[in-house]
């Protein structure tokens, strides 16, 4: 019989190399500054919570890790790296692809079928041998647990599904080119309760092969569901660390606060 | 579906289950030292009274994490509040044992008059007490708990009478009065035995059917 | 209720009641015209409207019966070069000032659109005269094509920049967060999700264009007799129905109430369609 022994836990950044790597990021839109000097790192094939207040910054540090701000006119200072490359080197549409999105409320393409968008990211960039499309979008659609419920009705809209399944369709989608990165910016706050919970596992699952960054304005959630908590608020980061510790013995006043639903 | 914090639920069980049988074999060690006059037995168990302290500290740990990350309701609410219930009631076992353990020396030269007592049919009782109560929480046998209580007044009588037995043979022996006392305190050790063995029954019937049938002191689930 | 309030909601429900007629009876008048013209136009014209109205061509003057065949296809035909010179600026415009249209550029494109849409059709004629006409020698359908076309830019493209605009931004962050290029979202995504709506502000301004007249007075001027040739004057229903309407002749006249009445169903027919394709565009969202 074992003796338990103080082991410390395993942290997530002891071995490997973070796999995205943010250091003192301000980011601005127009004159206003919506994140002040951000460091952190987000381990490989971990889950980062990013939690906080409305208005804090969080989906804004996120969009800066795919260059997604820029679509919304923002400006970023500071370095952020992938594979310790500096992002702004990469070209966008291939960051694109290694860091993949899924957003707040399900966005499956509308004009699409199932099959059509979960291979959309290959096919407009060249993919066209329908049976290499084919593997991947069912391997895809396996990955985000989907695949049993729509394997006979691949061809049938996109938007024809419930809501839950739009949004592992979505998730589909982003694996289907091969991201190393998923980010997702509040992937479950549209959905119903066991939606969320299939949601929740599946990240659980995913993160074997991908490494994930989630922002979620549901402690809970990012208490069931992260290995690290960052913990943002107006525009700075004030806390990172390991979940468990996060929510037992957070280190920060502030951060006790708003887990504890003091404020915010 | 199955949720990936339930793991740690069977991991919790786990353990609890592990440090119930490390303190069912500390105190089985403990009697045999006692009954058999083994002073080097005794003392294996008192130094193994570390690891039982581990495991504590250890479940503690784990109940508030798994509180912290995973809000539990309902049945998972109530496992982890038995189970840190039930583990400060082992912790506290492990200490009779080793408080048993103690009193093997004094009494190496007294074995016959310990053996003359109804002590050991007491520990008897209280052992398998406790063993049952820790079946019925890995079993999730409510059943089996309440036939735990039952067995609590046994003890308590064989508690009184041995009380009774032995000031009168103080009156009597004067030389005796020494291991008398000590068996009096171990019969003292062996009443809080079945105490506890007690209270995990009624936190097995609270996780179970949850039912609160603490401090109820005989009414209603009693069979 | 007590009587104070009683007496309350009978004069609510009164003044209810007073304003509900009272729109119904605007509904009606406005429908009037709207019902004047078209059994006014029927009747005047039912008369003529026969199979040969439709496949014959013109009679010689003096003649009766005959038909209105050539300016029938040459409404089409100007449809047709208006529409393959206008629709592909305009929708390309419509796409730039929706995806990229954040500058003054763009601005002053928009705003130029707006006074094109403004300007009276007849002047657009006339400017359609001087550009085709004048360095061709002669009028031809062409010029009439380059008119309907002027007319149809500004409506379409305004259109096409609004449908674009109305496509939620999720879809374009969705395509752009996969690793499309943008320009690739926009054509492939985006496009064929507003499809539909740009559709239909394509039907509204070919059914605008076919009501003209003026414009093709300039330009296209009109034939008696069949030609489908581009560099050649061609009939049309509006000005067939302007010369008709003219003539002394009763036969000619009673003509002219047909084709009159042909032009305004086109139009009520394109507008139907119209109707149809926006509600099963609502039904899917």
């Amino acid at each position: 019989m074992d003796v338990p022994s103080d082991q410390p836990q395993s942290a997530g950044t002891t071995q490997r190399p973070a796999k995205m790597v943010a250091k003192d990021v301000d980011a601005f839109f127009g004159r206003t500054q919506a994140l002040k000097k951000v460091s952190l790192e987000v381990a490989t094939n971990r889950v980062l919570a990013i939690i906080g207040p409305s208005g804090c910054g969080k989906s804004t540090f996120l969009r800066c890790l795919n260059r997604m701000h820029e679509v919304a006119s923002g400006t970023m200072k500071g370095r952020i790296t992938l594979d310790e490359e500096d992002i702004t080197s990469i070209d966008e549409v291939n960051l694109r692809r290694r860091v993949g999105m899924v957003f707040q409320k399900p966005n499956p393409f509308p004009t699409m079928s199932i099959f059509d968008n979960v291979a959309a990211g290959l096919r407009f960039n060249g993919h066209h041998n329908h049976k290499h499309l084919a593997e991947v979008v069912e391997r895809c659609l396996r990955q985000a647990a989907l695949w049993d419920e729509v394997k006979d009705s691949l061809n049938k809209s996109g938007m024809s599904i419930s809501g839950g399944q739009q949004q592992r369709l979505c998730i589909a989608r982003t694996l289907a080119v091969s991201p190393e990165v998923v980010l997702m910016d509040e992937p479950a706050s549209a959905l119903d309760p066991l939606s969320t919970a299939k949601i929740e596992e599946l990240i659980y699952e995913l993160k074997q092969n991908y490494t994930i960054a989630i922002v979620t304005h549901n402690m809970q959630q990012a208490a069931r569901v992260s290995d690290m908590t960052a913990f943002f608020y107006l525009g700075e980061l004030i806390e990172i660390g390991e979940t468990k510790r996060i929510f037992t013995t957070p280190e920060k006043r502030q951060t006790e606060d708003y887990i504890t639903g003091r404020f915010g | 579906m199955e949720r990936h914090f339930e793991r740690e639920l069977e991991d919790l069980k786990g353990t609890l289950i592990n440090m119930g049988s490390l303190v069912d074999r500390q105190l089985g060690s403990a009697c045999r030292a006692l009954f058999e006059g083994d002073p080097a037995r005794a003392r294996e168990v008192m130094d193994r009274d570390g690891e039982v302290d581990s495991f504590d500290t250890l479940i503690d740990r784990q109940c508030m994490d798994i509180f912290a990350l995973t809000q539990p309701v309902a049945v998972d609410l109530r496992l982890l509040m038995s189970a840190l219930a039930i583990n400060s009631q082992l912790e506290r076992i492990g200490d009779i044992a080793v408080n048993i353990a103690e009193r093997v020396e004094p009494l190496v030269a007294h074995r016959e008059f310990l053996l003359s007592t109804r002590l050991s049919e007491m520990a008897n009782i209280a052992r398998i007490m406790v063993r049952d109560s820790l079946d019925s929480f890995v079993r999730g046998d409510a059943a089996l708990a309440a036939r735990v209580l039952v067995s609590d007044d046994v003890v308590d009588k064989l508690d009184g009478g041995l009380f009774r037995s032995l000031v009168a043979e103080m009156k009597v022996h004067h030389e005796r009065v020494e291991p008398a006392a000590h068996i009096l305190i171990l019969s003292r050790h062996l009443e809080r035995l079945a105490d506890h063995a007690t209270n995990i029954a009624e936190d097995v019937i609270f996780i179970v059917e949850a039912k609160l049938v603490k401090h109820t002191a005989g009414e209603g689930i009693r069979p | 209720m007590k009587k104070d309030e009683k007496v309350y909601f009978y004069w609510r429900k009164a003044k209810n009641n007073a304003m509900i007629l009272f729109s119904l009876a605007c509904v009606l008048l406005a429908l009037v015209p709207l019902i004047l013209i078209f059994s006014y136009t029927l009747l005047q014209g039912i008369s003529s409207l026969n199979i040969d109205f439709f496949i014959q061509m013109p009679k010689p003057v003096g003649e009766s019966g005959g038909g209105m065949a050539n300016a029938l296809v040459g409404t089409g035909i100007l449809l047709g070069i208006g529409g393959l010179i206008g629709l592909p600026v305009s929708i390309m415009a419509g796409i730039y000032l929706a995806e990229y249209g954040d500058n003054p550029f763009a601005a002053t494109v928009r705003f130029l659109a707006d006074v094109l849409s403004g300007i009276p059709s007849i002047v657009v004629g006339v400017v359609a005269y001087v550009l085709v006409v004048l360095p061709m020698k002669h009028f031809s359908a062409l010029a009439g094509g380059v008119a309907l076309a002027i007319l149809m830019i500004p409506t379409v493209t305004r259109t096409t920049e609004e449908m674009i605009r109305l496509v939620p931004h999720s879809f374009r962050e969705a395509g752009l967060a996969i690793g499309i290029p943008r320009w690739k979202t926009t054509l492939r995504i985006i496009l064929p999700t507003a499809l539909k709506g740009i559709t239909t502000g394509i039907l509204l301004a070919i059914a605008r264009a076919a009501g003209e007249t003026a414009p093709l007075l300039f330009t296209a001027l009109g034939n008696r007799f069949w030609s489908t040739a581009i560099d050649q004057p061609i009939a049309s229903l509006t000005v067939f129905i302007y010369d008709y309407s003219k003539s002394a002749f009763e036969d000619w006249i009673r003509q002219a109430w047909g084709a009159a009445f042909v032009l305004i169903a086109l139009i009520f027919v394109l507008s139907v369609i119209f109707r149809i394709v926006t509600r099963s565009r609502y039904a899917e969202h």
